[in-house]
C-alpha cells in the first residue's frame, strides 16, 4: 500500500517536471531558456523510463552479474533480484542523442545571436517583419 | 509581460499541471506498458536470464553487465542507428559553420582565458576526467560505462580547458578538427568491421557469441587468464572513439565559430 503511494508520488514528481518545462520551451522568449527547459523535459522523461523497470522488492541489485565465476546461488540471486536493464540501456544512448542534440539547438542559437544580436524570439520575430539586415 | 506572471502563462501552467495528473492516473492504471513492481517485464527477464548464464550457453552474452550486453548484443541494430543519429546531428552542426570546417585556427591568444587557479585547476581536472572517461570505456563490458557514457564524459574534459584557457590551448594541445574527424572516421570503420566480421563465418551481422543457425564461433570471452567479454570491449573503445571526437569536433567548431575564425569565406 505505502509503495504505491510511493510510486504515484514519484510519477507525479516527474509528470509535473515535465509539464513545467513544457511551460518552459512554449512560454519562455529568449531561446536559451527554451533549450534549458528542453534538456529538463529530456531527463524527466529518461527517469520516468528508468524508474518503470525498477522492481519493488526489498534489496533490488543492479543489472550486472556482481562475479565472472557465477555459481547456481550467485545466479539465482541475480536474476531475481536485478532490476530491468532494458530502459537503462535505452536511456544511456537518449542521453547521448540529447547532448549532441542540445549542442546542435545551442549551435543555431549562436548563429541567431551572431545576426541579430538578440537571443529574444518576439525581438528576432520583429527585426525579420521589420526588414532590417 | 515582464514580472509578473501573465494570464496565458497561469493558462499553461494549470494545463501543464491538470495534464500530469491525468498521466498519473493513467500510469497508475499501468498505461504506460508497464509499472514498478516486485517481478520485471518478460523480455527484461529474459535478458537477465540469458547474459552470463554459464550453465546454459544458447542465448548468452559473455557479459555480466546487461546493459552493455543489450547495447551491442540483444539490441545491436538501435544503437548503430543511434550512432547514426549522433553522427547527423554534429554534421548538422558543422554545416552550419560558415566557410566549412577548414577555419584557421592560427593566431596568438597568449594570455587568454581566466585566472591562474582556475587554469591549474582545470589543467588537473581534466586529467582526472580523462582518466576517468577511459576507465568507464574500456571497463563498460564488466562494471557500469561503455562506449556512449566515456565518450560524453571524455568530451567533458576539452570543454573545461576551452573554458578555463581557451579553444587556441586546446589546438596547441594537438586537438585538431581534422585529427578528430579521421579519428571518428577510424572508430566508424572499426565499429563497422566488428559488426560484420561474423558475416565472413556465414553469421548474423553484429553476432557476438555463438548462436543456434549461425556457423561464426563467437568471439573470445576469455583468453588465457584475461576477461575479454566477445565483442563488446571492440564495440566500447571504437563507441568511445566515435563518441568524444564527435563532441570534441562540435566543441572546437562551436567555440571557433564564437570567436569569428570559422570562415573567411
Amino acid at each position: 500500500m505505502l509503495s504505491g503511494i510511493l510510486v504515484l508520488y514519484v510519477y507525479l514528481t516527474l509528470f509535473l517536471t515535465g509539464g513545467i518545462s513544457v511551460y518552459g520551451v512554449v512560454a519562455k522568449r529568449n531561446i536559451v531558456k527554451k533549450i534549458i527547459a528542453l534538456t529538463i523535459f529530456n531527463d524527466a522523461v529518461n527517469t520516468i523510463a528508468i524508474f518503470i523497470g525498477y522492481r519493488l522488492i526489498p534489496r533490488p541489485l543492479p543489472p550486472i552479474m556482481p562475479t565472472i565465476y557465477p555459481n547456481r546461488q550467485v545466479y539465482s540471486a541475480f536474476i531475481s533480484s536485478s532490476v530491468d536493464p532494458l530502459p537503462q540501456a535505452l536511456v544511456i544512448t537518449a542521453i547521448v542523442i540529447g547532448v549532441a542534440v542540445t549542442c546542435f539547438l545551442a549551435f543555431l542559437a549562436i548563429r541567431l545571436y551572431d545576426r541579430f544580436g538578440t537571443t529574444d524570439y518576439q525581438e528576432i520575430k520583429r527585426l525579420v517583419r521589420g526588414g532590417k539586415r | 509581460m515582464r514580472g509578473g506572471i501573465s494570464r496565458s502563462s497561469a493558462a499553461i501552467i494549470s494545463l501543464a499541471i491538470a495534464l500530469s495528473l491525468i498521466l498519473v492516473y493513467f500510469a497508475a492504471k499501468g498505461g504506460l506498458g508497464g509499472h514498478p513492481s516486485a517481478s520485471i517485464v518478460g523480455i527484461g527477464q529474459f535478458i537477465v536470464n540469458n547474459t552470463y548464464n554459464v550453465f546454459n550457453r544458447t542465448y548468452w552474452a559473455g557479459s555480466p553487465e546487461a546493459v552493455t550486453s543489450i547495447i551491442w548484443d540483444y539490441r545491436g541494430f538501435d544503437t548503430i542507428f543511434e550512432t547514426t543519429v549522433l553522427f547527423a546531428a554534429v554534421m548538422a552542426a558543422l554545416l552550419l559553420v560558415p566557410g566549412g570546417i577548414r577555419g584557421r585556427v592560427q593566431g596568438a591568444g597568449k594570455d587568454e582565458g581566466l585566472t591562474l587557479i582556475v587554469k591549474t585547476a582545470s589543467k588537473i581536472i581534466s586529467c582526472i576526467v580523462v582518466v576517468l572517461a577511459l576507465n568507464l570505456a574500456l571497463r563498460g563490458y564488466i562494471s557500469p560505462g561503455g562506449g556512449f557514457a566515456g565518450g560524453s564524459s571524455y568530451a567533458i574534459a576539452p570543454l573545461l580547458l576551452i573554458a578555463g584557457l581557451s579553444v587556441f590551448y586546446l589546438v596547441r594541445l594537438g586537438y585538431r578538427l581534422s585529427r578528430a574527424i579521421g579519428l571518428r572516421t577510424l572508430g566508424l570503420v572499426g565499429l563497422v568491421v566488428v559488426s560484420s566480421l561474423p558475416l565472413l563465418y556465414m553469421g548474423y551481422i553484429i553476432q557476438n557469441q555463438a548462436k543456434p543457425g549461425s556457423m561464426f564461433p563467437g568471439y573470445p570471452v576469455f583468453l588465457g587468464p584475461l576477461y575479454l567479454g566477445g565483442s563488446l570491449i571492440y564495440m566500447n573503445v571504437f563507441e568511445f572513439l566515435v563518441v568524444s571526437m564527435e563532441f570534441i569536433i562540435i566543441f572546437i567548431a562551436m567555440f571557433l565559430l564564437d570567436r569569428g575564425c570559422g570562415g573567411s569565406a
